[in-house]
Formats: C-alpha cells, sequence, structure tokens
C-alpha cells in the first residue's frame, strides 16, 4: 500500500534508496547530504536494506569505490555535493567511461569561494560534460520517484550511464513535505532483479581502460553519446511506466504547464515551484505566460524544448547557476537549441538564487512582466541578462573578496 | 596456474634481460616484471588486480593484449585501495569471497597521491591484499622524485639529490594496525614467496612492500637488476622482515653487512656523492640496524 508520509527531502532520497535495494553504498559524508547517509546507515543497521555500506575516507574514494562494486556487477547508489562532487571529478568521468550505472543524490550546493552552505547548481553544472545524466527536482516527491526511476533507467541496456539526481541544499534537503511512498512489492516488481554486467569476473577475466590509441578513442566517446541520446527516449519511458504502475504523473524530460504562453517562464530546481505560483497569478492579471521545467538537463532535451517553445514570443531563462564570462547554462542552451528555427523566440537571461538567495513569487511576476515589456536589460539584444537581487553598491564599495579577511580580528 | 604469461625459463641473473618479456612493454630489466610476476603465480587464477597509474599499468595491457589472465584494470592514480574497497565488497555481496582482491601500485601511487586512500583501506581493515613494487622514482613519468626515494639520490627534479630521507612505508601501515605487513626484494625470491603465501591465507587489509628496481632510473646495467637488489639487502639498505599481527620478525639477516659504498657505488643516481655523504648513508643505516634484534 502506498502511504503518505511527512519527509525531508533527504529522506524521501533515503527512502528511494530503501525501495531500490542497493547493494554497495559506498558514502563519504557533507553538508547537507550528511542526515541522508545516517538513514540509509539505520537502514542497513536494523535490516530493513540488506547492502554493503561503506565509510570511505573522502569524496574521490567513496567514487571510486562506486565504480569498483559497479565493475563487480552490484547495483550501486552514493550521494554527495558541491566541494565533495567537484573533489569527486575525476573518478566521474572513470563510472562514465566504464559504463557503470551507479545513481548519485547530488544535493546541490554553492562553490566555495566564498563559503556557502545553501544552494544553487553550479556544483553538478561544473561536471555537465563528465558524461553523466543529470536530472534536477522539484520537490520531495520528484526525489523519490526520480531515484527509483534512475536506477532502472541507469541500468537499461541501451543507456548503461551513471546519473545524478539533483536537488537543492537546505531548500529541499531539510524541508518536510507530504511524500507519497510506494510500496516496497511494488517497487521490486517495477525495478527487478539488478542488472549490472561484472565487468571484473574471474570466472571471465578481462582487461579493462589499456591506453587507447587514437584509432579507438573517438568510439567511445561516440558510444556514450549515442547512449545518452537513447537515454532520451528511455527517461520518458520508464516515467510513463512508473505512472502507470504507481498511478502518478507521468515525469519525463521536460514539463510544461499552461502551454501557448507569448512568454515562458524556464528554470529547473525549486525555482519552478515558485514559477508555477507566479504564473497562477500573472495569469490573473490577464498576462500570458507558461511554464518550461527542465526536469533533464543531461542529456540536453533540445528537441523536446523547441517543439515546446514553439510560437512562444519571449523565453525567460531562470539559472541557479553562474558561469563568470559566460552565461546561465539554460540561456545558453535553450538559445543553441533554438537556433535555425524559423521565428524563434526571443529568450532573455536572469541568474538567480545563488548561495542560497531566496527567490521570491514576487520577483519571478516582476522579471516576468519587465521580459514582456522589453525593459532594460530585457531591451538589449546582446546579453540581455539580470542578476535578480543584486545590489551593486555592495560590489563597488569594495573588493568583495577581501571583505571576510578585513573582518578578521 | 600461472596467471600472467609464463617467463621463458632462462638463467635468474639473466631473467629480465630480454626485450619485453610480458606481452606488453616493460623494459629490458624491469624490477616490477619479478614481482607482478610471483604475485600472480601464488594468488591464482581467483583474483582481479586494480593497478593504479604506474609503470606496470602501461606494461601490463596494449589495446589488444593483456598480460594477466585475471580480471585487470589500469586505474586512477590516486584511488586504487578505494576501487579495491568497493570492488572487495560487491564480491562479498554476490558471495565470491574466495577471490582476492590485489592493488598492485608503484610507490607514488601508494606513499604519495594514492596514501590517502591507503590508509582509509588499512583503517577499515579491508579485505585486501596490497602490493606496492618500489622502484623509489615516478618512472612512468620518467623518474621524478617520490617520497620513497632515497636520500641523497639524484632524479631529475632533485638534480641536487634528493634532500630528505625515504619514508618508511611499511612502518606506517603497521602502525594501522592491519594484520600483516612484510618488505620482500625481487633479489630473494623464495622470501618473497613465503610472504605472499602467508599474505594469501590472512585475512584483511595485507601490505607488501617489495623493492623492484629500475635500472633506467637508478643507472645501471640492465642486467645487473638482481645483483643490486641483493647489494641493497646486502648492505642493510632494505631490510627483510614481516610484521605478523604486529610481531615483527627478520626474515633474513645478511651474515656481515656489506658496506653501503657497495650498494652506491653500483648506481649512477649516486654518483655524485662525497665520500663523507656516503659515510653518512652508512651511519643511517647501522642506526636502523640497531633498532632490530
Amino acid at each position: 500500500m502506498d502511504r503518505i508520509e511527512l519527509l525531508t527531502g533527504n529522506e524521501a532520497a533515503a527512502r528511494a534508496v530503501r525501495l531500490s535495494k542497493p547493494q554497495v553504498i559506498p558514502t563519504y559524508p557533507i553538508t547537507p547530504q550528511s542526515p541522508m547517509l545516517a538513514s540509509i546507515a539505520g537502514d542497513v543497521a536494523a535490516g530493513v536494506l540488506k547492502a554493503e555500506f561503506l565509510n570511505m575516507e573522502s569524496d574521490y574514494a567513496a567514487m571510486a569505490a562506486a565504480v569498483g562494486a559497479s565493475l563487480g556487477g552490484t547495483r550501486v547508489f552514493t550521494a554527495t555535493n558541491s566541494q565533495g562532487l567537484l573533489f569527486m571529478a575525476e573518478h566521474l568521468y572513470t563510472a562514465s567511461g566504464s559504463r557503470c550505472p551507479i545513481v548519485m543524490a547530488v544535493v546541490n550546493r554553492a562553490i566555495s569561494v566564498p563559503h556557502s552552505r545553501y544552494a544553487d547548481h553550479n556544483d553538478a553544472l561544473a561536471v555537465n560534460r563528465a558524461g553523466w545524466m543529470q536530472l534536477f527536482c522539484e520537490d520531495a516527491q520528484e526525489i523519490l520517484e526520480t531515484t527509483i526511476q534512475l536506477f532502472k533507467i541507469c541500468e537499461d541496456p541501451r543507456v548503461r550511464l551513471p546519473a545524478m539526481v539533483c536537488y537543492e541544499s537546505f531548500i529541499h534537503s531539510n524541508t518536510a513535505e507530504g511524500v507519497v511512498v510506494p510500496a516496497a512489492a511494488a517497487v521490486d516488481r517495477f525495478l527487478g532483479q539488478p542488472r549490472v554486467e561484472a565487468l571484473l569476473d574471474p570466472a571471465a577475466p578481462r582487461a579493462l581502460n589499456p591506453p587507447t590509441p587514437p584509432e579507438w578513442y573517438t568510439e567511445f566517446k561516440f558510444a556514450e553519446q549515442q547512449a545518452m541520446e537513447a537515454a532520451l527516449r528511455v527517461i520518458p519511458e520508464v516515467g510513463a511506466e512508473y505512472a502507470g504502475a504507481f498511478k502518478t504523473r507521468p515525469r519525463g524530460l521536460i514539463e510544461t504547464a499552461e502551454p501557448g504562453g507569448r512568454c515562458v517562464l524556464a528554470s529547473m530546481g525549486s525555482i519552478v515551484k515558485t514559477a508555477r505560483r507566479a504564473i497562477r497569478e500573472l495569469q490573473a492579471e490577464r498576462l500570458s505566460v507558461s511554464l518550461l521545467k527542465v526536469r533533464t538537463y543531461r542529456p540536453f532535451p533540445a528537441a523536446a524544448i523547441r517543439e515546446a517553445l514553439t510560437g512562444a514570443e519571449v523565453i525567460v531563462a531562470v539559472d541557479r547557476n553562474s558561469a563568470s564570462g559566460s552565461h546561465g547554462v539554460l540561456y545558453d542552451e535553450i538559445r543553441s537549441a533554438l537556433y535555425g528555427m524559423r521565428d524563434p523566440p526571443r529568450v532573455v537571461g536572469v541568474i538567480a538564487g545563488l548561495g542560497g538567495r531566496d527567490v521570491t513569487v514576487r520577483q519571478i511576476k516582476e522579471i516576468t512582466r519587465r521580459a514582456l515589456k522589453r525593459e532594460p536589460p530585457f531591451d538589449r539584444n546582446d546579453e540581455p541578462i539580470e542578476w535578480l537581487g543584486l545590489d551593486r553598491g555592495r560590489v563597488r564599495d569594495e573588493s568583495p573578496q577581501a571583505r571576510p579577511l578585513a573582518r578578521t580580528g | 596456474m600461472p596467471a600472467l604469461t609464463p617467463l621463458p625459463t632462462i638463467p635468474r641473473s639473466r631473467r629480465f634481460s630480454l626485450p619485453p618479456v610480458l606481452q606488453g612493454t616493460a623494459c629490458e630489466g624491469c624490477g616490477a616484471l619479478p614481482a607482478a610476476d610471483l604475485l600472480a603465480e601464488m594468488l591464482g587464477p581467483k583474483m582481479a588486480v586494480i593497478c593504479p597509474a604506474s609503470c606496470a599499468a602501461t606494461f601490463s595491457l596494449s589495446y589488444t593484449n593483456a598480460s594477466w589472465k585475471v580480471p585487470f584494470v589500469h586505474w586512477i592514480f590516486e584511488s586504487a585501495p578505494a576501487a579495491a574497497t568497493g570492488l572487495r565488497h560487491a564480491y562479498d555481496a554476490r558471495g565470491m569471497r574466495d577471490v582476492h582482491v590485489v592493488c598492485f601500485a608503484g610507490d607514488s601511487g601508494t606513499l604519495d597521491i594514492g596514501f590517502q586512500a591507503l590508509s582509509g583501506a588499512a583503517s577499515r581493515n579491508e579485505n585486501i591484499l596490497y602490493v606496492c613494487y618500489d622502484n623509489e622514482v615516478a618512472m612512468n613519468t620518467q623518474g621524478q622524485a617520490t617520497s620513497s626515494s632515497p636520500v641523497k639520490a639524484r632524479t631529475p627534479t632533485t638534480p641536487g639529490g634528493v634532500p630528505t630521507l625515504k619514508k618508511d612505508a611499511p612502518r606506517i601501515m603497521a602502525a594501522h594496525g592491519i594484520p600483516y605487513v612484510a618488505t620482500a626484494a625481487v633479489s630473494h625470491l623464495a622470501d618473497y614467496r613465503a610472504k605472499l603465501r602467508r599474505a594469501a591465507r590472512v585475512r584483511g587489509f595485507r601490505y607488501l612492500h617489495v623493492l623492484s628496481p629500475c635500472p633506467i632510473a637508478w643507472g645501471y646495467p640492465y642486467e645487473q637488476t638482481i645483483e643490486v637488489t641483493r647489494a641493497a639487502v646486502e648492505t642493510g639498505m632494505w631490510m627483510l622482515y614481516e610484521i605478523d599481527r604486529g610481531r615483527m620478525k627478520l626474515t633474513y639477516r645478511p651474515r656481515r653487512r656489506r658496506p653501503v659504498k657497495e650498494y652506491v657505488a653500483l648506481q649512477r643516481r649516486f654518483a655524485h656523492l662525497s665520500p663523507r655523504e656516503v659515510q653518512s648513508m652508512q651511519r643511517h643505516v647501522d642506526e636502523g640496524w640497531r633498532t632490530v634484534r
């Protein structure tokens, strides 16, 4: 029987892990992922989950062990974020290159310097070329469902790639919501036995990762590309199957709400939730606004996005990420997806919510109105980018980097 | 069943003087080869090898050929013991407790970049056999100094000689309280063999440190690998012992230790040393031997 439980995002992920039964769980703690580890460790100690729970000595060791365990033919889960994810970076490529179907929760947290424990997406996006699928969640329900679904997606023989289930530091991880938790037997039926090939098997010895000559390297990378393209089909397929089995709404690559608007708000993660409310209120003001939620960011669903945005006038890409010298990822990648379209919509960008800064319904409404009216900076053809809630005075006063040091002592 | 391609039968002193003996691409006189060869022979087919970036990782497999007849993975430099931990627990979860999980790593992958992962796995007392083949340089990148390079040795990154003492890895590993630690040398194969046999029987983290000279880095003719290794043992520069469940035992005691200058004289990497510096090395070795009975 399904049950509704009050769960934080971390607990929702832990509950999904309990239901999905990974056999090896190598871990290293980092704020704010650590309560999830405690929850899983408790499940293993209580015998609710039969798994090898490993207390590794670092984040990169956790990922190295995850790959080792996957090569040994087991279903593997781990979790990290921010500094930990960057520390793992080298091994992320080992996982994807070795085609290990590892599922990892990434509790998106800003990167130091300056130090922050709060949410933005810069950690996961720093490794968005590492060959991992990346799915961003809006709420605890989606965290639970996406985690379960990803085990099936990753282990699908057409895909065989690792994936990150991304949700935000504190906003999701430590905030409790009502979550419908499916019955264990039903999840067993949905996932089936692990389908992880033991590439390191004494019964069929193989040598892995030889120095690969230029004549072959490209083909390995192309195979990964093909797997990502297959994932574009498998992710919605598994989402639909899950919806059928558990009587929930299907989740796939993207989601739209109130389609057909002149303006489309595009975002990922918790800002989507805020945007939903803003859109309802804007529609009450008779403004024509739709939602584009990018759930699957890697592989990037360009075709689905192009289709969803056909006929729109202006797209407001709200990015909870930044890259000095470049743009927010949604701004850049949506523009790229629209290139070559007949009468493409304009795309404007908003950098919002960095380091956990709150993004309010009122702010979203205000930027939407301004985008529709082409008010600065959205009137520009070049760099129509707004940094939401920015206090330029603080930047001008003194070097922001020097500030914390100046206060020492 | 030896897991490596069998070596041709040749007189021991010239055993490694042939062109690449593995199907891979090892150099002539490579001291890592006998270390790998005997390991494969003693552990048998029920093993999987994780080999971090190193000469061994490079010569163990080419794109179409693998020298090891067991599961083998050419791993990331710094994390072989962590990967081995994951693999060990995967095998355990699947009921494959009889399969040995082995790390075969150079001194840099062991004692420098890989030291955190090594200490982590040892602290958890993972059921892994770790074999460090020590050629006292980062030879896969052409011989830069590592923390396992001996004091005064000249390397491309220490043209004036290594300023610090060689890291005492086996004792650091023993301090983790792991069940079995041993040193070995490719000149003393019976001793190495006995230690591999013992290590294969022990459960928990086992650490073997094998002196495996490199003719190119050390600067001696490639056919002298065994002679040079033997000199390291006979002069007392390299001590053969084991620490079994915390009890240390010398497994070989030179009848009369030869003077260190005889070892030094065999190698170009020490050619710049003054007699005083050799004397100071001798004093250091003597002090080391005073601590063992």
